[in-house]
C-alpha cells in the first residue's frame, strides 16, 4: 500500500496547489469581476435576481462586494425557472448549446436532476482534469493501471487514468460484481480504484472468504465517495492495510479530495470560490466553523453557478494543510434536508451512523432514518444487521436501543433487516440516510 | 491557474502504453481486449464517419446509456464530440427513467445510443415517456431492446459489440456496419453464430472467434459503404 511511497514529488503543479493566500485572494477577486461582467446581461435567471438585489457587474470589483451584494442562488430557483421557460441549465446559460462537449447531471436525490455544462479543453473532460492533482499527490503514476468505467454519469472516467498516463480497465464494481473485479485484480494489479457505500459492504462480507490484505495489496489508494465514511469501515479498511481517499463533490463545481494526509477535502479554489454561511443566519461562519457551503464556478463559461446553496453542510477551514497545499479544505457533514428535530431534539445521519456502527451485528452502518415530518414525535431507523452473525433480534434491538440513547438521548422505534435487503432497495449504489416514510 | 495549466501539466506525463482495457464477449466468455492509441484513433475516425449520415453537428445532443463496463460506448462518444455534438450520459439501470425524462423534457437528443432490455422495459410503461422518445430523431439501442420499443411503436435501430469490434447502424439501412479495416466478420453455417477476425495491426488479436452477440452477415447495405454489415435481429 502506499504508506511506503515516496511523495516528495506528489504535487502536479505546486504553484498552483500551493498558491499562498494572499494570492488566491488576489485571483478571487479579479475572477469574481470577471464572473459578473460575464453571467449578468447573459444568464437570465442570474439577470433577474441581480436586478431585483439591484445590483450590476460594475458593482462587483472582488471578493467583498460579491459575497455582500451577489443574491444567492438556490437549487429550486434553478429547477422552477427551467420548468417555466424550458431553458435547460434554468437561467444560468451565459452561451449556447454548441459551446458544449457534454452535459452530465446532478444525482437529483432531492428532486429532478439539474444538468452541468462542460467545454472540453482538446477533448478532455475539465471535471476529471480536475481530479488528476488528488490521484497524483496519491502517487499514481504513469504505466499504472487504474480501474475506471469507461464513460459514465460525470462523463468520460477513463480519462482520470489516461490524463497520468495510466492505464484505464473498463470495469463497473456495482454491475461486474466483486468476483470479477477480483480476478481482474489478480490479473492486473491496479493502483487505483474507487468504491462507493454499497461495494464496500459487499467487501466486508467478502473479507469472510477472500484475504483483502493480499488481493488489495497492489493499490496506492482507493477511492471512496458517495457518502462518508463511518469509522467503524474506515477502521475495517485500516485493518486490511487499505489506504482510503475520500473524495465528494466542491459545491459542484468541482470535485474535492482528501491528499495523502487525510486531513480534510481539498477544493481547488482556482476553479471555484467557496463560502461558509451559518444556517441560521446566513452570516459568514469564521474559518473552521460549520455551515452551508456557496460555490460559485470559476472555470465554466457556459452555465457557471453563481452563490449556489448547495445544501452541504460542511466543516472548511482555509489554514494550510500539513502537506503543503493552501486549497480550503472541508470536511462534509450530510444535506441540510437530512438535518430533522425529533421531540426538539436535532438530529443528523452522522450521529445515527455513530451509534448503529458501534454495535458489531451493525458495523457496517447500513440504516436509513424514516422521516415523518420535518419535526417528528419520534425517531424511526431502519437498520441492516449482518445475517451471519445469527443474532438474536430482540438482544440486538436492545443493544442498538441503548446505543442511539447513548448518542442522541432519544428512544428510538426500530426495523430490523438484514443489510441485504437494505442495501435491495437502493438501486443507485448509494444509500440514502434519510427516506420518506 | 486553472484546469488549462493542469492539462498542461498532465500532457507533459508520458503517455499510457494503451488507451485503455475494454472486454470483448465471445460465447466462451469475457476475455481482456487491450485497446492502444491507434487502435482507439481508428475506431473513432470510423464512427464519426458513419455518425456523419445522421448530421451530427455542433450543438446536437446525443444521449448514451452505458455502465462504463464497456469500450464501444466511448468510441461513439469521441466521434460525436469529434463531429461537434456533445454527450450526456444515464446508466442502462431501470432507476434511471427519471434522469431519462429530464434530458428528454429540456435536452431533447438528436440520438440515444445504448438503451438496453432494462430500462426500455421501464420506458414503455411510462406514456410520458414514450411520447418523448418517440420524438427522438435516430434511436440505436442494444437489439433486445428493439422489439420492446416496437411494442409501443418506438422506431429503433440495434447496436451492439460483436465480439471486439462495433456493430452500428448507418443511418439509411437496416443493417449495421462493422469497420471492416479493422475486423473481418463471418457467419456460421446453419446458425446465427458470428465470428470475429481482427486486422493484424490491433493490440488485441482474434482469429475466427465466436461472438458472444448473435447475428447473421447481410450482402451489403444500400449506402454502399464497404466492409461487413450485420442483421443483429
Amino acid at each position: 500500500m502506499a504508506s511506503g511511497l515516496d511523495r516528495s514529488d506528489s504535487i502536479l503543479e505546486p504553484a498552483v496547489e500551493c498558491m499562498p493566500r494572499q494570492e488566491l485572494d488576489a485571483y478571487h477577486d479579479e475572477k469574481l469581476a470577471e464572473l459578473s461582467s460575464l453571467s449578468y446581461g447573459r444568464a437570465p435567471l442570474i439577470t433577474k435576481l441581480w436586478d431585483e438585489a439591484g445590483v450590476r457587474p460594475a458593482d462587483i470589483r472582488g471578493r467583498a462586494d460579491f459575497t455582500a451584494k451577489v443574491p444567492l442562488l438556490t437549487k429550486d430557483a434553478i429547477r422552477d425557472y427551467r420548468s417555466a421557460t424550458g431553458a435547460p441549465f434554468g437561467g444560468l446559460e451565459c452561451r449556447g448549446l454548441t459551446a458544449l462537449d457534454g452535459v452530465f447531471t446532478s444525482s437529483g436525490t432531492t428532486g429532478d436532476a439539474t444538468f452541468f455544462a462542460e467545454e472540453w479543453p482538446r477533448g478532455w473532460s475539465p471535471h476529471w482534469i480536475g481530479a488528476t492533482r488528488a490521484l497524483y499527490g496519491a502517487g499514481i503514476r504513469p504505466g499504472d493501471y487504474i480501474l475506471a468505467g469507461s464513460s459514465g454519469m460525470r462523463g468520460p472516467q477513463a480519462q482520470l487514468a489516461q490524463l497520468l498516463g495510466a492505464v484505464p480497465i473498463y470495469l463497473d464494481v456495482f454491475s461486474d460484481g466483486w468476483p470479477k473485479v477480483l480476478e481482474v485484480i489478480e490479473r492486473y494489479r491496479p493502483t487505483f480504484m474507487n468504491l462507493v457505500g454499497i461495494s464496500a459492504v459487499g467487501l466486508a462480507e467478502l473479507s469472510r472468504t477472500v484475504d483483502i490484505e493480499r488481493a488489495f495489496s497492489c493499490f496506492k489508494v482507493i477511492g471512496f465517495a458517495g457518502e462518508p465514511l463511518g469509522a467503524a469501515m474506515r477502521a475495517r479498511f485500516a485493518s486490511w492495510n487499505i489506504e482510503l481517499l475520500t473524495w465528494s463533490t466542491a459545491g459542484d463545481v468541482a470535485l474535492c479530495f482528501e491528499c495523502p494526509r487525510h486531513d480534510g477535502l481539498h477544493m481547488w479554489e482556482d476553479t471555484g470560490f467557496f463560502e461558509i454561511l451559518d444556517v441560521e443566519t446566513g452570516e459568514p461562519v469564521p474559518d473552521g466553523g460549520v455551515g452551508e457551503l456557496i460555490s460559485t464556478s470559476l472555470c465554466n463559461t457556459i452555465a457557471p453557478l453563481v452563490r449556489h446553496r448547495t445544501e452541504d453542510l460542511v466543516r472548511v477551514t482555509r489554514e494550510r494543510c500539513a502537506c503543503g497545499r493552501t486549497h480550503a479544505r472541508q470536511w462534509p457533514l450530510g444535506r441540510l434536508g437530512d438535518l430533522i428535530m425529533v421531540r426538539g431534539v436535532s438530529v443528523t445521519p452522522g450521529q445515527v451512523w455513530r451509534a448503529v456502527e458501534s454495535v458489531p451485528e451493525t458495523e457496517a452502518g447500513v440504516f436509513q432514518i424514516v422521516k415523518t415530518g420535518s419535526r417528528m414525535e419520534e425517531l424511526r431507523v431502519r437498520v441492516g444487521y449482518d445475517p451471519a452473525a445469527d443474532p438474536d433480534l430482540a438482544d440486538l434491538k436492545r443493544r442498538l436501543d441503548a446505543a442511539i440513547w447513548a448518542e442522541l438521548e432519544l428512544e428510538p422505534n426500530l426495523e430490523l433487516i438484514t443489510t441485504g435487503q437494505l442495501l435491495a432497495t437502493s438501486a443507485t449504489g448509494k444509500i440514502k440516510r434519510v427516506v420518506n416514510a | 491557474m486553472n484546469l488549462l495549466d493542469t492539462l498542461e501539466a498532465n500532457l507533459a506525463l508520458p503517455r499510457g502504453p494503451l488507451a485503455g482495457i475494454g472486454w470483448a464477449d465471445l460465447a466462451s466468455g469475457r476475455v481482456p481486449m487491450p485497446v492502444g492509441w491507434a487502435d482507439a484513433e481508428a475506431d473513432t475516425a470510423w464512427a464519426a464517419g458513419l455518425l456523419a449520415d445522421y448530421e451530427i453537428g455542433r450543438g446536437d445532443h446525443c444521449l448514451f446509456v452505458t455502465a462504463g463496463r464497456d469500450y464501444w460506448p466511448r468510441q461513439v462518444e469521441t466521434a460525436v464530440t469529434a463531429l461537434g455534438g456533445f454527450i450526456g450520459n444515464i446508466s442502462p439501470a431501470g432507476y434511471e427513467d427519471r434522469r431519462l425524462g429530464v434530458y428528454l423534457r429540456f435536452l431533447p437528443p438528436k440520438l440515444i445510443v445504448g438503451l438496453g432490455e432494462e430500462l426500455a422495459e421501464k420506458v414503455v410503461r411510462d406514456d410520458e415517456l414514450v411520447a418523448l422518445l418517440k420524438g427522438v430523431p435516430h434511436l440505436l439501442t442494444l437489439p433486445a431492446a428493439v422489439p420492446i420499443l416496437a411494442g409501443r411503436g418506438i422506431a429503433a435501430k440495434a447496436v451492439a459489440a460483436v465480439g471486439p469490434a462495433l456493430a452500428l447502424p448507418c443511418a439509411g439501412g437496416d443493417g449495421a456496419h462493422v469497420d471492416g479495416s479493422q475486423f473481418s466478420v463471418a457467419q456460421l453455417p446453419g446458425s446465427r453464430t458470428l465470428t470475429v477476425t481482427t486486422s493484424a495491426n490491433r493490440e488485441f488479436q482474434l482469429a475466427g472467434g465466436r461472438a458472444a452477440t448473435p447475428g447473421s452477415v447481410l450482402a451489403g447495405c444500400d449506402c454502399g459503404r464497404p466492409g461487413p454489415v450485420l442483421s443483429l435481429r
